[in-house]
């Protein structure tokens, strides 16, 4: 496996092909600082990759531009491999393949992130044939099973629904299942409990890890709350202005940070629980002094 | 940001707060302003700097093409294109200043007191705006002109009648949350005292709109009332207006286009160019 | 829907009752009296008063207003002024051309002005879709009558394309109809389009840069089909509850297009109306306008709130 970066990408050691392969990405508006600078990671099939790091380090960004959905006025480069194959520099329509089929993606808005006048099962049915051929009848029970998936109980009704006749979380589920239901391998879940209820944020986790065992999905979850992803990931980033600053599998980062960016992160974990204000306003200390940090077992020098 | 948090933070909304980046005097709004500068100016100057009485007819020199004398040539009649013009802009720049004091006059306090009073004055003066807006304005200003008399001051006062619901029915959202449960419970929790306080800071982010919404209505106040004086309607003929002179011009388009051209580019170039100082002052306040 | 509609009405009921306080009024407004304005100014009193007789205008204001609601609730909208006959009888026959020229233009309108917004709003980015965005900022602030005279004058006068006097009904020939309703129609269009064009792109780009957009994006559906979407379903609910602004515009412009191209509709009869001080007339007219204007907005409320599944919900 190549490297082309010094800096620490997670996982090399890893012994299966990841699906994903992000080397070196940067994304650029061509203001002062780079939105991301230098990000390297990998997602392998039925693991969750938490990415920590507060607002503006260029997690929501590194997962849009791995999509191929970064803004239109961002200059992407680097390398972003989907099962071995390149996507910086394809063309749009072979992106456009991808998604969906390949890869996809939640968010943090719920029921916004539904078409308002449109009925769930038309959405889901949309979602679903843009990504498999197949019969009407077909096409249902494929709908049917991936609610059940995500646990919704009276699935015909959600199906006749309209977004703002459902809760945020019953939405975020509708997301899910839509995810599901188009097949993807690679799943982008970016904060998607952060607008929800407390309790309704543990249902989803769950959701989230359960899907990712029972179908093999390479999921990366973006999260302001490091607490919530030591629970669900396999493996951890940290990110601190576009940069990766630490990654390892997450008992490891957690239990033995080494960066100071990490160690003020989850000092910040019992002060933070349920709001994440005081997390974001956390010192504006400059930690970019710092070497990065990866658990594999050694420690690089950018 | 909302209510209760501009009155405890003494913070408003961003009306005037601007980032340097964002630049209000772009070469376009220097144009505009330059042209609206440019027609108060010469309505205001007209009699001392128009080459030639707008009334004297000449039957000898009919549809003059333009020439050193008469810059823009002459209309039917023999006279001066170019000082009917001059004289045009006189009544274009009056009249659309009256139907702006009337729509303000009427408006501001019209909106003002159906937002801060509410109940049943509310209700019965929005309806009365639902009313006057449902008339097709041209319709209701043809109509009233009819019945009150032509003449440039009548019709212009009619139109800030019939413009004045628009700008009482925006104030009156703008300071509508005022009134809204959150700010009353704060203002009993830190004093009645606030209520002024609140009006300091709401009233501003109220009114910024407001003026950017007059600026649209004086460009179309301009427009109608150049259509009332096509309609004959308007300043009485032989005196000169923009739409007036556009009627006569027209009958004789053959002979002369250039006559039904050029009082109307001046038409729009003027109302354009108030309605995109609008724009830049919507830019300018941060109205959304 | 039925809870919808009462409280509609609620609404709708004052306004309709303030709009005909609003055309009584033009009568009472007039400086010395209509039968004083009738005569020019004549100080003969008997004529005067024969005149207030015969059009009851001698009797108490409200007394006025009770007869005249009374007659327009029934379809009698009392006497011309100018012709002596009933008012219903002048405004019948302008209908026709009138109808057609408002329903043509707005169906011009609403297929250029949705064709061209999405366009504008799916190209927003591009040099085209700024250039089509800035002309309709020209175009709804450019004088009718400007535009209709400078058209009439090359197209009819100059080139002889297109008739530019008068309305050959479709029974004189079909040919010949839509040609003298072509110009009108195209030209009464151009503001209402413009306005349509700026309503659908702020709808449409408010549309595309949602969240759902973005969702629906990384869930793999094809642009293409985003956009058919977004058209189909999210756009129609602001353009509906735009056609009774067009409305108005169009009838406000009708006057005069119907005085430009010399078309006998009811544009040309306010104009007419005014000169020949026939107010019985103006009133009847200003009413029934402004009474269809509300009418259509009622209308487009229900619409919505029918196809609409958020209202629907709010009202149920
Ligand atoms: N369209 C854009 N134009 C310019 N800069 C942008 C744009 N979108 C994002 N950025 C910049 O990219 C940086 C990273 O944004 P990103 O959304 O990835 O942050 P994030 O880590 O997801 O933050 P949050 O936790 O708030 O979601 C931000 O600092 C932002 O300023
Ligand atoms: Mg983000």
């Amino acid at each position: 496996m190549s490297q082309p970066s010094a800096v620490p990408h997670e996982s090399e050691h890893h012994d299966a092909e990841p699906i994903l392969s992000v080397r070196g990405l940067q994304v650029d508006f061509g203001g002062p600082h780079q939105a991301v600078a230098d990000v390297s990671l990998d997602l392998h099939a039925g693991q969750i990759l938490g990415v920590a790091g507060q607002s503006g380090s260029g997690k929501s960004l590194t997962a849009l531009a791995a999509l191929g959905l970064a803004p239109t006025n961002a200059d992407v480069s680097g390398s972003i491999r989907f099962k071995g194959r390149e996507l910086v520099g394809a063309k749009e329509s072979e992106r456009a393949k991808v998604r969906g089929s390949g890869m996809t993606m939640i968010f943090q808005e719920t029921v916004t992130a539904l078409n308002p006048v449109v009925q769930i099962e038309r959405q889901l049915e949309l979602a679903l044939r843009a990504n498999v051929a197949c019969s009407k009848a077909e096409a249902k029970d494929r709908i049917v099973q991936a609610l059940q998936d995500v646990q919704l109980r009276d699935v015909s009704r959600v199906l006749e629904s309209y977004p703002h006749e459902l809760s945020g979380g019953m939405c975020q589920r509708v997301m899910i299942a839509m995810a599901l239901v188009c097949g993807a391998d690679v799943l982008f879940a970016d904060e998607p409990t952060t607008a929800l209820d407390v309790t309704v944020q543990r249902e989803v986790m769950d959701i989230i890890r359960r899907i990712t065992d029972e179908r093999k999905l390479a999921v990366m979850l973006i999260s302001h709350d490091i607490g919530v992803l030591d629970e669900v990931s396999d493996r951890l980033v940290v990110m601190y202005r576009g940069r990766v600053i630490e990654t390892g599998p997450s008992s490891a980062v957690i239990a033995r940070p080494q960066h100071p960016y990490t160690k003020a992160l989850i000092n910040s974990i019992p002060r933070i629980h349920g709001s994440h204000n005081e997390f974001i306003e956390m010192p504006p200390l400059d930690f970019e002094e710092f070497a990065p940090v990866d658990h594999q077992g050694r420690e690089v020098v950018a | 940001m909302t209510i209760a948090q501009q009155i405890t933070t003494g913070r408003t909304a961003p009306v005037g707060k601007r980032t340097r980046s964002d630049r209000v005097l772009t070469p376009t709004v220097v144009f505009t302003l330059a042209v609206v500068a440019l027609v108060i100016a010469v309505g205001l100057l007209a009699p001392l700097i128009a080459p030639f009485d707008p009334l004297t007819t000449n039957s000898g020199n009919t549809f003059a093409s333009p020439s050193a004398e008469h810059w823009l040539g002459t209309d039917q009649a023999g006279r001066d294109v170019l000082s009917r013009l001059m004289y045009g802009a006189t009544a274009s720049f009056r009249g659309t200043a009256i139907a702006v004091a009337v729509f303000m006059v009427i408006g501001v306090p019209w909106g003002l007191a159906a937002g801060y009073l509410g109940g049943p004055f509310d209700e019965a003066s929005m309806r009365l705006a639902d009313a006057i807006l449902s008339i097709p304005g041209l319709v209701l200003a043809v109509a009233i002109t009819g019945v009150v008399g032509s003449g440039l001051n009548m019709s212009m006062v009619a139109l800030g009648f019939i413009f004045s619901p628009s700008i009482a029915m925006l104030l009156r959202s703008n300071i509508l949350p005022i009134r809204r449960a959150d700010y009353l419970l704060v203002a009993r929790s830190l004093g009645v005292s606030n209520l002024r306080a609140a009006f300091r800071h709401v009233l501003p982010n109220a009114f910024a709109p407001v003026l950017v919404q007059a600026c649209s209505l004086a460009s179309i106040a301009m427009i109608v009332q150049a259509a009332l004086g096509f309609l004959g309607l308007g300043v009485n003929p032989p005196h000169p207006s923009w739409g007036g002179d556009l009627a006569d011009a027209y009958l004789f388009f053959t002979e002369a286009p250039f006559a039904t051209v050029v009082p109307g580019l001046v038409i729009v170039l003027a109302a354009f160019s108030i309605s995109r100082i609008g724009d830049a002052l919507r830019a300018w306040l941060h109205v959304g | 829907m039925m809870r919808m509609f009462l409280r509609r009405l609620r609404v709708v009921i004052p306004t309709l009752f303030l709009i005909t306080l609003l055309s009584f009024m033009l009568r009472v407004i007039i400086p010395g009296g209509p039968a004083d304005a009738l005569l020019g100014g004549s100080d003969n009193p008997d004529t005067i008063k024969m005149i207030n007789e015969r059009y009851g205008l001698d009797r108490p204001v409200w007394e006025q207003y009770l007869s005249w609601i009374g007659g327009v609730l029934r379809g009698d909208f009392g006497i011309s002024y100018a012709t002596g006959l009933p008012v219903v009888d002048v405004i019948a026959p302008r209908l026709a051309s009138t109808l057609e020229i408002v329903g043509f233009g707005m169906v011009v309108s609403l297929v250029l002005g949705m064709a061209i917004g999405m366009f504008a709003a799916i190209k927003r980015e591009t040099r085209v879709g700024r250039f089509v965005f800035a002309a309709s900022g020209l175009g709804v602030s450019v004088p009718v009558f400007w535009i209709s005279t400078m058209c009439a004058g090359i197209f009819g006068a100059m080139l002889g394309l297109l008739p530019v006097n008068g309305y050959v009904p479709w029974f004189s020939g079909v040919s010949a109809h839509l040609q003298s309703i072509t110009m009108p129609v195209l030209l009464i269009a151009v503001p209402p389009t413009a306005f349509t064009i700026r309503h659908v792109r702020s709808a449409m780009v408010a549309a595309l840069d949602s969240p759902y957009v973005r969702a629906a994006r990384a869930m793999g559906v094809s642009s293409a089909r985003i956009h058919f979407d977004l058209a189909l379903r999210n756009a129609v609910g602001p353009v509906i509850t735009f056609i009774p602004f067009l409305a108005s515009t169009l009838v406000g412009e009708l006057v005069i297009i119907d005085v430009v191209f010399v078309l006998p509709g009811l544009g040309a009869s306010i104009v007419d109306a005014v000169h020949f001080r026939d107010f019985a007339a103006l009133q009847a007219i200003v009413l029934l306008l402004a009474v269809a204007v509300v009418m259509l907005s009622l209308i487009a409320d229900l619409v919505l709130t029918a196809i609409d599944p958020r209202r629907r919900k709010a009202v149920s």
